[in-house]
């Protein structure tokens, strides 16, 4: 049964709904991340299959093929439904960091 | 030998203290090669080596899910691909391995998402321990009255073994139960600051123990079992582990079959509710086609008693011979090592007969089991105390129960109702005990200890010595000298 989309997406959880924007298996979303964040971000296989499953069970993601010992699996509209919250979310909290970059305390102790 | 056998103990809040076990081995010559059990761990031999152990917690098995072989074999193969060698499984962990100095991902990545996996393994397992704790207490409450009062507690070995069980495993659940509860309380707030997960360093040396005394037990169950069955021939018992067998296999077919299919949530969850139907309606079926099969008895040309058997049948008491149905069961205990019953019954005059004898161990066990008895006779007078109750507050005398029962005449039935009602049940319930269970003062059957139990003296209990000896009757008069010649000449009591 589909879930609801949850509100905040971890780190790991964001970067494998990212790469099942294309059809892709276990170790190439694996590969996918570590060269998309240039090294920053690495993701372990008990991180991923974990993720995987409850994407699987939520309705995020669909498996595509099951081929010799390798699932492909891609995004879901529920997925991507939790990818644009997560990034309204994310686009949130960095104008809210512009804005204080910008030195807006005056404006806060005015504010009444 | 080419293989260890250890006992120890694998949760979701250990894990991390065995990774270090199994490098300490390894640097013995021992490579984890499988755990049965959470508790089982066998080794086999190597070379001995410095190696790095990863325990990852990866969910095999849910209620309703499994995974397939593929799935197991993708996993494992994603995972040597970053530089990990597969050592064993359980239901809920993967352990892998490398030499050390070699560079390898680590297979948990991130401390919120493992931390999510051990809060999901630890919810279902709290649930089951807490079920676990409510099925343990009645079956100690229920094994203890047998034990303590009951005669089957006392003839039947399997009371006895598991109520030696019984206290270890609610203690071991609630040791498990304070240490997830700790451990998810600390990491909870650990896991919102940012920080890594505190895995517990206790070490489990109860659980271990009650594993170890578990399988011990299992062992010597395995064995009355069969000794049961082979050697006693006692049909009961093979009868008895028929339903259980045909649930397990139900289950283990959901397991093979359902889990591991592409089958909607919803549908797997009806199949499971149907198998636990059949599961609790296999045993009622299977139990009542028995009781009725007992109940009718076996009509045979050759009688299936010898002359070893210490028995009374129907047909000892009539002068021509009626067609007579029988059965025989016999079991075995620590205290009481032989027994048997035997069950005669004839529809044409409608009667039956019972006959339980026993052998016990020592005299004083003997006597023990002869108080079993008498215990047993007060339970279906105790029945009626509601019955009396009503009719003492009511005025009502009735004579079945108040003069044949318990000769309380009708004047002293009224003189009871004045008083205190609770008093008056008391007195009423304590002269039909009296009055049914009585000793053979006039020493009518000469042996060590005779007690009528009942007030029809239909049902009587009989000692010689360490041997027992029960009877119960549809209508003979176990006072009667006639009845006392043939049964003491048939028992071999004289």
């Amino acid at each position: 049964m589909k879930k609801e989309t949850q509100k905040i997406l971890t780190q790991p959880m964001f970067y494998v709904l990212l790469s099942l924007k294309e059809v892709r298996h276990g170790y190439e979303i694996m590969q996918y991340v570590e060269w998309l964040t240039k090294g920053r971000v690495k993701i372990g296989p008990g991180t991923l299959y974990s993720l995987l499953s409850k994407f699987e069970e939520d309705g995020w993601i669909k498996m595509v093929s099951d081929y010799n010992n390798k699932k492909t699996y891609k995004i879901d509209p529920l997925g991507e439904e939790a990818i644009v919250q997560e990034m309204e979310r994310l686009e949130l909290l960095l104008n809210d960091a512009a804005r204080v970059k910008e030195g807006n305390e005056d404006e806060f102790q005015n504010r009444k | 030998m080419n293989f260890k056998i250890e006992n120890n103990y694998i949760s979701i809040i250990n894990y991390p203290t065995l990774a270090k076990h199994f490098e300490k081995m390894a640097t013995k010559g021992w490579l984890i090669n499988k755990i049965y059990l959470g508790n089982l761990f066998i080794y086999k031999r190597i070379t001995p080596k410095n190696l790095d152990f990863a325990i990852t917690p990866y969910i095999v098995e849910t209620q309703y899910s499994r995974k397939s072989k593929s799935e197991l074999e993708e996993f494992r193969s994603v995972c040597e691909s970053v530089g990990w060698n597969y050592a064993a499984k359980t239901t809920n962990f993967h352990i892998y391995y490398k030499e050390k100095g070699i560079e390898a991902l680590s297979l948990q990545t991130d401390t919120e998402e493992e931390f999510k996996i051990l809060e999901s393994i630890g919810k279902k397992h709290l649930s089951a321990l807490y079920f676990q704790i409510a099925m343990f207490l009645f079956l100690f409450w229920f094994n203890l009255q047998q034990l303590l009062t009951g005669v089957d507690g006392f003839k039947d070995a399997f009371p006895q073994l598991f109520f030696v069980l019984i206290p270890f495993f609610i203690l071991s659940s609630i040791i498990e139960i304070y240490h997830f509860k700790k451990f998810f309380k600390h990491n909870s707030t650990q896991i919102s600051l940012g920080e890594d997960i505190t895995f517990s360093r206790f070490n489990f040396r109860f659980n271990k123990f009650t594993f170890l005394l578990t399988s011990l037990i299992l062992v010597i169950f395995i064995i009355h079992l069969l000794y049961g069955v082979l050697f006693l021939e006692n049909t009961i018992l093979l009868y008895g582990v028929i339903p259980p067998l045909l649930v397990f296999i139900s289950f283990f077919l959901y397991r093979i079959f359902v889990k591991p299919s592409r089958m909607p949530m919803k549908s797997k969850k009806r199949e499971l509710i149907f198998i636990l139907v059949l599961a609790t309606i296999i045993p009622v079926l299977f139990f009542s086609f028995l009781t009725m099969n007992l109940i009718n008895g076996k009509n045979e040309d050759n009688s299936i008693i010898s002359e070893d058997y210490k028995v009374i049948s129907i047909n000892d008491f009539t002068i021509e011979e009626v067609s007579e149905g029988e059965d025989l069961i016999r079991q075995s205990s620590l205290l009481v090592p032989v027994s048997y019953v035997y069950y005669s019954h004839s529809d044409k005059p409608y009667r039956n007969i019972t006959t339980e004898y026993s052998k016990a161990l020592t005299e004083d066990l003997a006597i023990t089991l002869v108080n079993r008895y008498k215990n047993q006779a007060e339970i279906p007078i105790e029945w009626n105390r509601q019955e009396i109750e009503y009719f003492l507050k009511e005025g009502i005398y009735k004579e079945s129960l108040f003069k044949r029962d318990a000769k309380i005449s009708e004047e002293e039935f009224n003189t009871l109702r004045k008083g205190d009602l609770k008093n008056a049940v008391e007195t009423a319930v304590r002269k039909m005990k009296d009055l049914a269970i009585i000793k053979d003062h006039e020493n009518l059957w000469d042996l060590d200890e005779v007690y009528f139990l009942n007030v029809n003296k239909s049902e009587i209990v009989l000692r010689q010595g360490k041997e027992v000896i029960f009877i119960e009757a549809s209508d003979l008069n176990f006072a009667d000298s006639e009845v006392i010649e043939i049964a003491k000449k048939k028992l071999d009591l004289n």
